[in-house]
């Protein structure tokens, strides 16, 4: 990110059946990251299911912004964008 | 009392990462097959893939045992390792244990994914893990 100058990040969740503490804390600790750095984070994709399993275990994701799909992401980081 | 059957059992080493991934794969199936939903089986494969990567990490690796209650409106899981065991059974179900790869969130989480969850663990011997969802009656998602 600091290379590339990339100011945004999209994580798309839809491939993936389940989250669990452990995966969790890897895309939470990667969002949080990425936004120390100077990004915004948005989430995409999250299936319905595995949506409700996470709040039933209380799994947040830290810093990263849920979205419904790719195009609010998009709109999302281009308002959000950190110094112009 | 509900029996839960040998009968049709399935059983998964856990010794590696990636046997922790089938784990959850073969009680999404087997949990599918048993007439679950799809919240139901996304419920049972978050809290297996819990256990059981608790089970490498802390327990050195173990097996899951997936059995069907005889009327078949049930699903046990069984996951069990032979590590070091879990002095303080309270502590590790509470958020107390929160540490980075830790167990805090995991069990206790796990637990209110599940009808039935059962943790025993003796220092020395390993941990035993039981846990049972019940098909609902009546709607489902």
């Amino acid at each position: 990110m600091k290379d590339t100058k990339v100011n945004g990040l999209i994580i798309d969740l839809s491939g993936v059946d389940v989250v669990d503490s452990f995966m969790g804390r890897t895309i939470g600790e990667i969002a949080n990251s990425a936004n120390l750095i100077g990004a915004e984070v948005a989430m995409i994709g999250l299936r319905t299911d595995v949506a409700i399993t996470m709040v039933e275990m209380g799994i947040s994701l830290g810093n990263a912004y849920p979205l419904l799909n790719l195009d609010l992401a998009l709109k999302f980081l281009r308002n959000q964008r950190r110094g112009g | 009392m509900t029996t839960f059957s040998d009968e049709g059992s399935l059983q998964v080493e856990i010794q590696e990462e990636f046997d922790i991934i089938s784990a959850r794969a073969r009680a999404r199936v087997f949990a599918e097959a048993l007439g679950f939903g799809i919240v139901d089986q996304t419920r049972i494969a978050t809290a297996v893939s819990e256990i059981a990567r608790n089970a490498l990490i802390h327990g050195e690796g173990g097996k899951m045992i997936l059995r069907a209650s005889k009327d078949k409106k049930g699903l046990e899981i069984v996951i069990v390792d032979e590590g070091p065991g879990v002095p303080n059974i309270d502590r590790v179900m509470g958020h107390e244990y929160s540490k980075p790869g830790g167990l805090g969130l995991g069990l206790a989480g796990a637990k209110r994914l599940m009808d039935e969850f059962y943790f025993e663990s003796k220092p020395g011997v390993g941990t035993k893990v039981t846990m049972r969802k019940w098909l609902p009656s009546g709607f489902r998602w």
